[in-house]
């Protein structure tokens, strides 16, 4: 086996071993999974991979992305799971769910932050009517047991500097004027329809609003803080951070967010809306730092470059709801998170 | 908007790119050297060296280098012991897999992506490639005089999301006065995260006037070139940018004297080729037209034998822009048919 392969494995499996029974109510079903293919979606397949070959769960998935047969290709482990069938789509022109499913994800979404900026429209499409194919297909199923869909933490705006983290009843401080809100207003757009279909359909929504994630799958050409702080210490650095490195994020494992998502699909209670995400904040100053140890001769890390004078970002977020409720827990903490992340990307990447 | 002094001004030397303009992309490998060595020793903090339009841009259309990118490239890094190899890149001109793939093989360290200011989709995948490499990328937003401020930080903040690690306004047409450059730049600095520069030209001679607002506008980085070498009227001169900063108290990395040597070294090196401010020049900038169009306006004039001042207002007129020059011949052809002018011999 691959030791990239190995290590997902491994990491799939720790989370399950004394967990997998918050999923009892999966066994035997069929999930459907829009944007499967995403590091979220990887993930679902690791350990709806380990559910089945470890556990005998008999879960059946769809993945559905528009990559599916590319993504299944790549990585051959999770492609040719007997359980699973990759479909190439796109969520834009949903119209119906295999008649089976029961559990529905939905996470499809466009999320590069340079597509942000250059096809605003299409998020706001992709992420809107994308939301509103996917519910009105699911409300055409007889038996519909949980749609799980995928928010977002940015749709809480700038996080008040007095507020250590922000609960899920937060009120949004969004600018709708400003193109930038695109991504969190479309997703705030997606949770308004799921919460009208709950209101006319009753159907069984749980709304997730993830934060900020590491792991394995994620791409490092994505010009996000952590990814570019590991593909910069990769090529020697020096690591640059803008502003003065007192941004403050929450980093949550790849494995932990992908058993949150199983558990609320399993456990979530319809209507609810949970926060998704490490509770544990660090600045950018220290996650750079933290990543660069990782690296010998540790790269350097500079900041204080970009322009001075805004004001300092927070974005934590408050999970007691989702412990509560969702039964879940953080399994790997941010260096450990760090530490797998590099190391996969150390067997994966190529010079 | 009240003034903003930065701590510390990155200074930027495009002499051996935007000089290569008024060089007619002639400058020589020792010439390369010698320069390079100069502004190494002057204490600017990037030299950018190359083609006018930049990486992959020697052709027919726009002018061919005497030498070839990958030795001159070689050439200045093999000169620089402290300042850092910049070069300037135009998606068109340049490729990923050839142009910037070989420019990082050959160890420039910055890589500035430019397009026309209301198309920064474009630089996207250079910028990513260039990230991916590990190597400095800033965003440039050339002909930056015909959009607004607005349109401006839209298209920086695309740049920005791409990944660029700074955002340049280019006044590639020399037409900017210091209020234009106090609002755009104001509100760039005001909206970003990465920092803001400013590239002058002097067709009007506020190039310097223009840089002093920017910085006081809160730009962290400033352009200019020995002598004011580049082209059309030329740039910011930086013995003079140096002397200013200084007396001003801006901090910067510029050993004032030695920035005075490389000045008059350019002046040897690029003798009769250094910019003057003339009728076409001051022309050129009130039309708002990219002063790299300079020497082909010219010689398309005599070809046709018509005003290059006529032909300048008209391709202001026209909102003509870098990449394409195809038009400065038209123009010439018809104000030479429309005017009773001299057409060329058909061969």
């Amino acid at each position: 086996m691959h030791p990239a392969i190995a290590l997902t494995q491994f990491d799939a499996e720790s989370v399950l071993e004394n967990q997998f029974h918050h999923l009892e109510a999966l066994r035997g079903q069929h999930v459907f999974i829009s944007g499967g293919t995403g590091i979220l979606g990887a993930w679902l397949l690791e350990l709806i991979k380990v559910l089945n070959g470890r556990y005998n769960f008999g879960l059946r998935a769809t993945a559905f992305s528009r990559h599916a047969s590319a993504f299944a290709q790549r990585w051959p482990h999770l492609g040719q799971q007997p359980h699973v069938e990759f479909v190439d789509g796109d969520i834009r022109y949903l119209t119906h769910f295999p008649s089976d499913t029961r559990y529905i994800i939905h996470a499809a979404a466009l999320t590069d932050r340079r597509l942000l900026a250059s096809q605003p429209s299409s998020v706001a499409e992709i992420n809107g009517i994308g939301t509103l194919r996917a519910l009105r297909a699911a409300n055409l199923l007889e038996d519909i047991q949980k749609f799980v869909l995928l928010s977002s933490g940015l749709i809480y705006g700038n996080q008040p500097s007095d507020v250590y983290s922000v609960e899920e009843s937060s009120a949004a401080l969004l600018s709708s004027g400003d193109v930038n809100s695109v991504y969190a207003e479309s997703k705030r757009f997606a949770e308004s329809l799921a919460q009208s279909f709950i209101s006319e359909s009753k159907l069984p929504v749980v709304t997730l609003r993830p934060f900020a994630f590491i792991g394995p799958y994620q791409s490092l050409s994505l010009p996000w803080a952590v990814t570019d702080f590991i593909r910069d210490s990769f090529n020697g650095g020096p690591v640059r951070i803008m502003g003065d490195g007192t941004t403050v994020r929450s980093v949550m494992y790849a494995s932990d967010f992908a058993f949150w998502v199983l558990s609320a699909l399993a456990n979530g209670r319809a209507r609810e809306t949970y926060n998704v995400g490490s509770p544990v904040p660090m600045d950018l100053a220290a996650l750079a730092r933290m990543i660069t140890l990782s690296f010998s001769p540790q790269p350097a890390v500079l900041s204080g470059l970009g322009q001075t004078g805004h004001p300092r970002s927070r974005l934590v977020p408050n999970i007691e709801r989702a412990q509560r409720d969702l039964q879940v827990k953080m399994t790997v903490d941010i260096s450990e998170s760090i530490r797998r992340t590099i190391h996969w990307h150390s067997l994966t990447r190529t010079p | 908007m009240g003034v903003k002094i930065p701590t510390l001004i990155t200074v930027c030397d495009a002499t051996l790119r935007d000089g290569s303009h008024a060089y007619s992309h002639q400058i020589t490998l020792e010439q390369v050297r010698s320069y390079a060595a100069a502004a190494d020793a002057a204490g600017y903090d990037f030299v950018e060296v190359g083609h006018g339009n930049g990486l992959g841009a020697s052709s027919l259309q726009v002018g061919e280098s005497l030498i070839p990118e990958g030795e001159m490239l070689r050439a200045a890094k093999e000169s620089l012991s402290r300042a850092r190899l910049s070069v300037h890149v135009i998606p068109g001109f340049a490729t990923v897999k050839k142009e910037l793939h070989n420019a990082v093989d050959a160890g420039v360290d910055l890589f500035r992506i430019g397009c026309h200011c209301t198309e920064a989709d474009i630089s996207q995948r250079h910028i990513s490639y260039v990230r991916s490499t590990g190597r400095e990328v800033w965003g440039v937003l050339m002909m930056s005089h015909m959009a607004s401020a607005e349109t401006l930080l839209e298209e920086c903040k695309k740049m920005q999301s791409y990944g660029a690690q700074g955002v340049v306004l280019m006044d590639s047409a020399g037409a900017y006065f210091p209020k234009d450059v106090t609002e755009k730049i104001g509100l760039l600095e005001s909206k970003l995260e990465v920092p803001v520069g400013f590239h002058a030209h002097n067709n009007l001679g506020l190039a310097i006037a223009n840089s002093l607002a920017a910085i006081e506008a809160g730009a962290r980085i400033i352009d200019g070139t020995a002598k004011g070498f580049g082209a059309g009227a030329g740039n910011a001169p930086l013995e003079l940018l140096a002397a200013v900063f200084k007396q001003l108290g801006h901090c910067t990395t510029i050993d004032l004297y030695q920035s005075l040597d490389a000045a008059a070294l350019a002046s040897r090196l690029f003798a009769g080729s250094l910019p003057v401010s003339d009728d076409v020049t001051i022309v050129s900038g009130l039309a708002g037209v990219f002063s790299g169009f300079s020497k082909p306006v010219q010689r398309a004039s005599l070809l046709f034998k018509v005003d290059p001042r006529d032909v300048f207002m008209e391709l202001g007129r026209r909102k003509a822009v870098g990449g394409q020059e195809d038009m400065i011949v038209e123009i010439a052809a018809e104000l030479a048919k429309n005017q009773g002018g001299c057409l060329p011999p058909r061969r």
